[in-house]
């Protein structure tokens, strides 16, 4: 993993680009080195839920303990996100895979499950297409 | 939009936090150049379209004692006046005068609205700074270079860190704001940009 110091002196393309490679780990595993549950039991919903901001935040408030609701116009989007939040989970359960992180723990998924999304377009007030809960039991990484 | 909230309160009872997130570019193209109908899309979107979030869900805070709290996501591209960036520089301008009008109109009901000014971010896959970076390169503008690398060096060059930022200290912010931390905070534009 590439060192904060030379993060800094990132000031090539090429160094940019190696930056955003070596991040990809640690972003990964950020959302769960501060979980301190700040957002237990609170409802935080996210619009854009299915893009790069969006599937990062639901993956911390998850972690934080917050009941999730993503909001997006696409359903392929919102999946993508469901995925990146049960990777945490496999992360934090040192699980190889989304059965194994389930048998380790199962509680913790039970706490996930509250991640719910709606497809609907933002634009439109009107426009609810469909809205369905994802239960991390269903996914396949 | 109220369906959504409906949905949302009978499922979860209250709604505690909203991060108006949702947003859509447009095209880079200088504006004697930029079409009318794009132009018109990203401001239902980024604007129409954050509103309406906005409005529904804070209605819903409004029957809350507690209140709740609202992060918008704005950009520096409207304060800077980014070229070839019209269609999104005048929504996310427009966005950011929301907030502090809208913090102000929901404030009787506890409820705070902040807006976040994020500037080159590097997501994990480094999707939206390759992207960004390439459609500089092609818009056609002269205050962009024309070869990638080249771009990606002078955009890089204009921030003090030297660096780009990452998502997670775009979420930290946003979780900072939405936190009970920050209860004093309302109506601000939190510039993240590492000093450009």
């Amino acid at each position: 993993m590439i060192s904060r110091v030379s993060i800094l002196a990132a000031t090539s393309a090429v160094a940019a680009r190696q930056y955003i490679k070596s991040r990809s780990t640690e972003t990964t595993c950020a959302s769960l080195a501060t979980k301190d549950g700040r957002f237990k039991g609170k409802t935080v919903v996210i619009t854009g839920g299915g893009g790069a901001f969006g599937k990062e935040g639901a993956a911390y408030f998850c972690a934080q303990g917050a009941n999730v609701v993503l909001i997006d116009s696409s359903q392929s989007s919102l999946d993508s996100a469901a995925e990146r939040v049960a990777k945490d989970l496999m992360l934090e359960n040192n699980a190889k895979s989304p059965e194994d992180a389930m048998e380790i723990e199962q509680s913790e998924f039970t706490e996930i499950d509250n991640l719910s999304v709606c497809t609907c377009d933002v634009q439109d007030e009107m426009m609810v297409s469909s809205h369905r809960l994802i239960h991390l039991s269903g996914l396949i990484i | 939009m109220k369906q959504v909230f409906d949905y949302i309160e009978a499922k979860h009872g209250r709604i505690d936090c909203l991060w108006n997130n949702a947003g859509y570019q447009g095209l880079l193209k200088p504006i004697i150049d930029y079409p009318t109908d794009d132009f018109r899309m990203v401001q239902e979107i980024n604007l129409v379209g954050a509103f309406n979030v906005l409005k529904h869900c804070a209605k819903k805070m409004a029957g809350q004692e507690s209140g709740g709290a609202i992060v918008q996501s704005g950009s520096i591209a409207a304060t800077d006046g980014t070229p070839a960036m019209c269609a999104y520089v005048a929504s996310k301008a427009g966005l950011h005068a929301l907030g502090l009008t809208a913090a102000k109109d929901v404030a009787p009901f506890n409820i705070r609205v902040n807006t976040i000014l994020p500037g080159y971010i590097g997501p994990s896959d480094g999707h939206l700074w390759t992207r960004q970076i390439d459609l500089r390169t092609k818009s056609g503008s002269p205050y962009y270079k024309t070869e990638y690398n080249e771009e990606a060096d002078r955009s890089i060059q204009t921030v003090p860190l030297k660096r780009l930022g990452n998502v997670d200290e775009i979420i930290r912010a946003v979780a900072f704001l939405l936190s009970d931390e920050t209860p004093y905070i309302t109506g601000a534009n939190l510039i993240i940009t590492g000093g450009s």
